[in-house]
């Protein structure tokens, strides 16, 4: 079934034909590409805004990660106003200020330590100072090695009262055979060496024991003195003893 | 020398209008919207159907421009979009093409109308019911082989055949009935 010849003139005459359309059938394609659908920028452009925008995201990227990861920038910690004054009240406390994340991950504990602080000690008209103490105290307790306590003004305070407390734990032994002897006549050695035990346990009673939780040269330096006025004690309290005998015997010679 | 030219013009122009430049479209329009409008009408009778027809067929290339290769003609390209556009609204509007055998020895039959005006002419094709008439005009006039109007239109290929002997048969017809009419003879 061939095309006939009819047909192939047909198709001659007809391909060659021309109908002029109206004058608005393009604004009506026109107004079909311009729908948001369809975008009207140029190909070329649409890549070009694209890869910009790719670009962007990119850096946007990056840098949103580069600030994860650098610890130096500081990040937004909500910090509660109550503890605020303390942790900048003293930054000596702290060795290791570290503005990283771990220091917002343990802000929470901080914040949650606070109210037990203040539940324990209620004290609502507390200046700043009074604020910092017993923070400062807690600190100490928490941190033996960093902050230790002052040890100086206690064996000066010791060896100024230890003189005084030797004398008048003389005074009082003194006092002590003089009123036995006048109730039973005579004191026996045993008798003087029980008084002078006991005034040795109320001097050393009242001298410095460092803490035991920590290991400090001057607390060792303060027991080796203790133990050195120990022996100067009993040195003392034997030449005491010795000379108090010789009173009595020669009390005793007398009488005879 | 000018062809060659002429070629890169159009290239570049249907580069350009691939990329949305609404300038190159509107000279791509300018040149081929007369013959693409003759082709739309060719298969649906009314004009404005078929300029509607034709602005919708010219939205799909613009659309459509990036898939182009430039390996055959650009205007044979347009125009199967066209005749697809074409016979897509003619099946919106539920034309049909009745499955009917092709009768046996059956042969066309080339009468004596090669004379008439194509306006008379065009008026008979357009007197051919639907199915007959889109078989006629793809076959006879686009170049379509069957094999591809039976792919487009979904029909089988025996069909198509059968489609156009008839479609022969009654153009013939009234060309005869039409000459009888103004000549009086045959």
């Amino acid at each position: 079934m061939a095309p006939t010849d009819f047909e192939k003139n047909l198709r001659e005459r007809l391909g060659q034909r021309e109908i002029r359309p109206s004058e608005d059938a393009w604004g009506r394609i026109a107004e079909q590409l311009a729908e948001p659908g369809r975008p009207a920028v140029p190909l070329r452009r649409r890549k070009i805004a694209i890869a910009a925008a790719a670009c962007l995201l990119i850096l946007l990227g990056l840098g949103f990660y580069g600030l994860l990861r650098n610890p130096a920038l500081p990040e937004p910690a909500v910090v509660s106003p109550e503890t605020l004054p303390e942790l900048e009240a003293m930054p000596e406390n702290n060795p290791f200020p570290n503005p990283g994340r771990e220091e917002v991950t343990t802000l929470p504990e901080r914040d949650q330590r606070t109210p037990e602080t203040d539940q324990r000690t209620p004290q609502p008209e507390r200046d700043a100072e009074s604020v910092i103490q017993p923070r400062k105290s807690e600190l100490a307790a928490e941190l033996p090695v960093t902050v230790r306590p002052v040890p100086q003004e206690v064996p000066i305070q010791d060896t100024a009262s230890l003189a005084e407390q030797i004398n008048s734990q003389l005074d009082a032994v003194l006092a002590q055979v003089a009123v036995l002897e006048s109730r039973q006549g005579g004191v026996s050695e045993a008798e003087i060496d029980s008084l002078l035990w006991q005034a040795q346990q109320e001097i050393s009673g009242h001298a410095y024991h460092p803490p035991r939780d920590s290991v400090d040269a001057m607390a060792l330096l303060m027991e080796t003195e203790e133990e050195l006025d120990r022996s100067f004690r009993e040195q003392l309290f034997d030449r005491l003893k010795t000379g108090f005998a010789r009173v009595r015997t020669a009390v005793a010679t007398r009488n005879d | 020398m000018k062809i060659i030219s002429l070629l890169r013009s159009e290239k570049a122009l249907i580069q350009r209008a691939a990329e949305s430049d609404r300038e190159a479209q509107k000279a791509l329009y300018d040149r081929m919207a007369p013959r693409m409008l003759a082709v739309c009408r060719r298969y649906v009778r009314d004009l404005h159907f078929a300029e509607d027809v034709m602005v919708q067929g010219f939205v799909k290339v613009f659309g459509r421009l990036s898939q182009f290769r430039h390996e055959g003609s650009f205007e044979g390209w347009v125009r199967r979009i066209m005749v697809r556009e074409a016979i897509d609204f003619l099946r919106k509007k539920q034309f049909v093409v009745l499955d009917e055998p092709l009768p046996d020895g059956a042969s066309p039959d080339s009468g004596p109308y090669d004379f008439l005006a194509l306006d008379r002419i065009e008026r008979l094709i357009d007197e051919l019911p639907d199915g007959y008439r889109m078989v006629f005009v793809m076959y006879a006039i686009e170049g379509y082989r069957h094999a591809e109007i039976a792919e487009i239109l979904e029909i089988s290929e025996s069909t198509s055949k059968s489609q156009l002997f008839k479609a022969r048969k009654l153009l013939q017809e009234q060309l005869q009935n039409y000459q009888l009419d103004r000549y009086g003879t045959h």
